[in-house]
């Protein structure tokens, strides 16, 4: 991590900038040791061993590696369903992320009725309850409902007809249609995750001085240049922010398949649900770690 | 002078020709920019409109093949019936006083954490960020049953179980079914999604310029102070944004409600009406369960109004500071 705010030459002393730096983050460090790490660490301890309940409470048995074995090795559900909502997970965030980047510019400039499709947009933050959208899709039970799912469907149908006749004309790779096609029957679902990426991305666009755009102006750059060379660059700290938000959204929602078998395990088999977790966070943690180191170092922060 | 005249008037040439020529793509761009927000709003708001559809027709009419989008003659029907049992009023004060005081809380903690962060180089700057984003991604269902056996004998940190030491009783408390399981995480950055918003803090304090912090030194502020009289005014829109953010997730949580709220009546809205929909689906095909189906539409529409309202209320002051964020030049 290259941080280009500081430039203070490192020190084998603690100085007194240090201490004000601790004590800032103070709060936040007795919380975590206190009320997370605890909690975490005991988690830990229960994914190497079984959890008993009988009527003297709860009894902890070691058993070593049993469980993250079994996860790993003998629960063919598990591992599928890990693999399959990672991969599922890594086509969505590009998306995500263009998606809400460009909504976020529509929005960004002045227009009439501005306020009111910036508005529209939020407003999938506020029913972000996955049970809302599920009941929607489970109540397929009358013939309106189904009706009004058709009309979203149509829409879609009529792209995806679009879509098999590029295939046909052009000769693109089928594989890539079939991703295309399932974009389009899932832009609802990208519309309704991307609520908070696009505020995070106008007061992003927002922060980025006008002068340099006047300057551009002047210089006769085009809108094009214009945005690769200005916005872009000094939006990067927020894409690293939406990157990151997008990816543990994406894995910790609760309508994620690995996470509803985790929450489902929790029920009776406590030490095999906390291998499961501990194995799927620390599976998020490196992707995000990775995604990190890539991107932080090329953020520009305007100093 | 006279060679840069001629050059002014070239570029000046240059632009009224760039205009002409981009006023047919402007128009094109805007029918598009119409189109495409119309149709992202139309995917936004249809799961809206049928919440509001199904809340406002009786059970029967969801069978009828011939209703359009919306019922023939709309009744209250639902929430009256949905007034019966559902204590509204109780479980919305409930509700509103945990979003309200966590939400505060995390607006006191999580820029100052994440004003350290992105300011103050200290060995291990790196390791507390790891911490942070480690406290989002674990899962909160993880440590469940740990901090449920924490929070039924809360020490208050250690100190309780210090002063047992001496006294030979500790002083624990139990929080379970109290509020402070909410509050007390908040306060000490570890709360709903906190670390998201250090996060946030962070990345737009670090894009701020040095010359504020000189600035502030050389007016002789403290280092406190020049967090809190420089630092804090220039990101008022991210503290409008954290404060809906976060009072949406504590407002719609269910997940870490259920694990520490166990008595009905102590329920926020969000987890009672989950509580309903678990039940709904447990009496599946019977002719009360088909009633009160249209009824929880109801219920989850009332769960989301105030919010909307807060919303509006807000939107003004967010949507402004939106335009006003920032450091312009």
């Amino acid at each position: 991590m290259k941080d280009k705010t500081v430039h203070k030459k490192r020190s084998h002393f603690i100085t007194k900038d240090d201490i004000a730096g601790y004590l800032f983050v103070l709060p936040f460090l007795i919380g975590f040791v206190f009320l997370l790490a605890k909690p975490m660490l005991e988690s830990i301890v229960y994914s190497f061993s079984e959890v008993l309940f009988g009527e003297g409470g709860m009894t902890v048995n070691p058993v070593g590696l049993e469980n993250y074995s079994y996860a790993l090795f003998s629960d063919a559900d598990f591992f599928k369903k890990l693999i399959s909502s990672v991969i599922e997970i890594l086509w969505n965030i590009p998306v995500i992320m263009f998606f809400s980047m460009f909504m976020a510019i529509l929005l960004n400039g002045e227009f009439v009725g501005r306020l009111f499709f910036r508005m529209l947009l939020f407003l999938p933050v506020i029913f972000a309850v996955p049970a809302f959208l599920e009941n929607i899709e489970a109540a397929g039970m009358g013939g309106r409902m189904a009706e009004g799912r058709d009309s979203v469907a149509a829409t879609s149908d009529t792209l995806q007809l679009l879509l098999t006749d590029l295939v046909n004309n052009f000769g693109l790779p089928s594989e890539l249609v079939s991703k295309l096609q399932e974009y389009v029957s899932n832009i609802f679902d990208i519309c309704w995750k991307s609520g908070i990426q696009i505020i995070l991305f106008i007061i992003g666009l927002q922060a980025i001085p006008s002068y340099l755009y006047e300057v551009c102006e002047l210089e006769g750059a085009t809108k094009w240049e214009t945005f690769w060379k200005i916005t872009f660059p000094l939006l990067s700290p927020t894409i690293l922010l939406c990157l990151i938000y997008t990816i543990i959204d994406l894995f910790n929602s609760p309508s994620n398949q690995v996470i509803t078998i985790i929450t489902a395990n929790m029920g009776q088999r406590i030490h095999y649900a906390c291998a499961q977790t501990w194995l799927y966070s620390l599976a998020v943690f490196a992707f995000v770690l990775i995604v990190y180191r890539l991107v932080a170092k090329r953020a520009i922060y305007l100093d | 002078m006279e060679l840069e005249c001629m050059r002014n008037r070239k570029n000046m040439d240059g632009l009224v020709l760039k205009r002409a020529a981009g006023k047919t793509g402007t128009l094109f761009f805007k029918v598009f920019r119409l189109l495409l927000l119309a149709g992202v709003g139309y995917l936004v708001i249809y799961p809206l409109i049928t919440y509001l559809s199904i809340a406002l027709s009786e059970p029967n009419d969801l069978y009828e093949e011939l209703t359009g989008w919306m019922p023939q003659d709309p009744t209250f029907l639902n929430f009256k019936g949905l007034f019966g049992y559902f204590k509204y009023w109780d479980h919305l004060w409930i509700t509103v006083s945990i979003a309200g005081v966590s939400t505060l809380l995390t607006l006191i903690t999580c820029p100052l954490v994440g004003y350290g962060l992105a300011r103050y180089r200290f060995k291990g700057n790196n390791i507390v960020f790891a911490m942070v984003i480690l406290s989002i991604i674990v899962p909160i269902q993880t440590a469940q049953i740990p901090m449920y056996l924490d929070y039924q004998e809360f020490d208050f940190f250690g100190i309780g179980r210090l002063i047992g030491l001496f006294t030979g009783k500790p002083l624990t408390a139990n929080l379970l079914n109290s509020y402070w399981v909410y509050y007390i995480p908040a306060l000490f950055g570890v709360g709903l999604r906190s670390g998201l918003y250090i996060f946030l803090f962070r990345q737009y304090f670090m894009g701020m310029p040095r010359d504020l912090e000189d600035a502030g030194k050389v007016d002789g502020c403290s280092k406190f102070g020049v967090y809190l009289r420089i630092f804090v005014p220039n990101v008022k829109p991210v503290f409008v944004t954290e404060f809906l953010l976060s009072m949406i997730y504590y407002w719609n949580d269910t997940t870490y409600s259920r694990m520490f709220i166990t008595l009905p009546d102590r329920q926020p809205l969000a987890l009672y009406v989950e509580t309903m929909d678990l039940f709904l689906n447990m009496m599946k095909d019977s002719i009360e369960a088909m009633e009160a189906r249209t009824q929880l539409f109801a219920a989850r529409l009332l769960v989301v109004l105030p919010l909307m309202i807060l919303f509006i209320v807000c939107q003004k002051f967010f949507i402004e500071s939106m335009d006003r964020s920032g450091i312009k030049g």
